[in-house]
């Protein structure tokens, strides 16, 4: 077997723990330290230390516990989170709020171990309407809740971070976007309720796969999606039932399905060796150089590795350039017609810099502080 | 005496891990690993038996004296009174 990369390699592991495969050692030239970064920036580093302690040859003992303690913290983060969701579903039905779990809390659930799937925060979608007793709830729990955006509630406490939805994808979602609300609304009505529990909701296993992929493409073309959503897929291509004509034509509606078909060969490629009939270089660098799931987060994450390159600070004045005057590419994913329609490129351009300029952006404050943060951390390394 | 609540036992590949889940607690970054043995002892003080007939339990699922055992089971039990994992009922 051959690895051209720490990245190539860091997969490897990945997948020899979730089809329990025995893994190859650690080739010549490359370095542990290296794939137990990677593994974090792309928050797969505790699935491949499971891998790493079934080597001949392990890291040193230092850079062993390091990983050890990574995962030992990822262990303890899930039981965390999943004592707050249990508590926080419970007092939801006490209240009459019916509740559907989406996102990790599900997900983690098909994993052989639930510890084994990071998820950085608790997505749960409930009726609007009963979005003020949720605060309400939130808050007697010691949580602080803020309004991210319309239909979008947010608490923390501590390392707790729940994000409470009205609907799958944003409806009011501009360009590229609207595509994924348009692939999948209706919320309640794509769930079932439990027969123990009528407040509790699940999306059947289709619906369960078809919300998972759209995430998976939406991070992608929106900043990255990492390897840890095509982990994901492993265990959701073991559900049964799940009928992929339906969500076939579904991703051809919104034309997505193109972009689907990449991402699933290049699944396909790391996780059962399929040779793609197309080149997927692109698609492979873009997942794997892009942070993990597009949160800007993570997004600045990748910024501080590319920071240690350049040696550059990453500045307020850069980001907001970069805000207000994107790429082509991201205009291109932004408003996917304009990559068909270059005439547009100018009219989707000004459209994009007008809404910057004019909407409230959530994610920009939180940028600004985290790029403070990422600075200070670059400091200290080089310190 | 008992497990504290909000500490919890996990099975984490070779070995086990007991976390501390309780978010306003003190010893929120407290992990404690146990092997088998040592898990083995944390279930029966989760099932609230007592350091005697801990020590029995112990000794004949293991094939050992009572007195063997005692050590043991008395060795953990102090290190989880001393980290602040059991309480008295």
């Amino acid at each position: 077997m051959t690895f051209n990369n720490e990245f190539d390699y860091l997969i490897h592991l990945v997948r020899c723990c979730v089809a329990n495969e025995k893994p190859c050692e650690l080739p010549n030239g490359m370095s542990f330290e290296n794939v137990f970064m990677l593994g974090k920036l792309h928050e797969i580093a505790n699935i491949a230390y499971l891998s790493v302690i079934q080597l001949q040859n392990q890291p040193n003992d230092e850079l062993l516990n390091e990983w050890k303690e990574f995962y030992y913290i990822s262990v303890q983060r899930d039981e965390i989170q999943q004592k707050a969701h249990r508590t926080i579903i419970s007092r939801f039905c006490e209240n009459g709020i019916r509740s559907l779990e989406v996102q990790g809390t599900v997900i983690k659930k098909l994993y052989p171990s639930t510890d084994m799937r990071m998820m950085s925060d608790i997505d749960i979608i409930i009726d609007e309407e009963n979005f003020d007793k949720a605060e309400e709830i939130l808050k007697q729990m010691g949580f602080e809740t803020n309004y991210a955006t319309v239909g979008e509630l947010n608490a923390k406490l501590k390392i707790l971070f729940i994000e409470i939805h009205a609907q799958y994808f944003v409806a009011e979602e501009n360009g590229g976007k609207k595509r994924y609300y348009d692939a999948m609304n209706g919320t309640f009505d794509l769930a079932k309720p439990l027969e123990q529990n009528e407040f509790i909701y699940r999306l059947d296993n289709t619906h369960l796969y078809l919300y998972s992929l759209l995430h998976l493409l939406k991070h992608y073309e929106y900043s990255g999606c990492g390897i840890r959503r095509f982990v994901d897929f492993y265990y959701l291509r073991q559900l049964d039932g799940v009928d992929y004509d339906y969500i076939n034509s579904v991703l051809k509606k919104v034309d997505l399905d193109k972009k689907a078909n990449d991402l699933m060969s290049l699944f396909e490629l790391w996780f059962y060796d399929k040779q793609p009939s197309y080149d997927l270089t692109n698609v492979m660098r873009r997942v794997l150089t892009a942070g993990n799931h597009g949160t800007e987060e993570q997004y600045l994450d990748n910024l501080i590795s590319e920071g240690k390159k350049t040696n550059k600070s990453f500045s307020k004045y850069n980001l907001i350039i970069n805000f207000l005057f994107p790429s082509k590419q991201n205009i291109y994913d932004a408003y996917p017609f304009c990559e068909k329609h270059h005439y547009t490129l100018i009219m989707c351009w000004l459209h994009r810099f007008f809404a910057s300029i004019f909407s409230p952006v959530k994610g920009i404050k939180h940028a600004l502080k985290r790029i403070k943060r990422l600075n200070s951390i670059k400091q200290l390394d080089e310190d | 005496m008992k497990i504290k609540k909000g500490f919890v036992k996990r099975k984490v590949a070779n070995m086990y891990l007991v976390v501390c889940t309780n978010e306003a607690e003190e010893k929120a970054n407290f992990m404690i690993e146990l092997n088998d043995t040592a898990s083995y002892i944390w279930d029966l003080v989760e099932k609230g038996y007592s350091v005697e007939k801990i020590i029995s339990t112990v000794a004949k699922e293991y094939d050992i004296d009572e007195e063997k055992a005692s050590g043991s089971v008395n060795k953990l039990i102090a290190q989880m009174c001393e980290q602040g994992v059991i309480e008295e009922d």
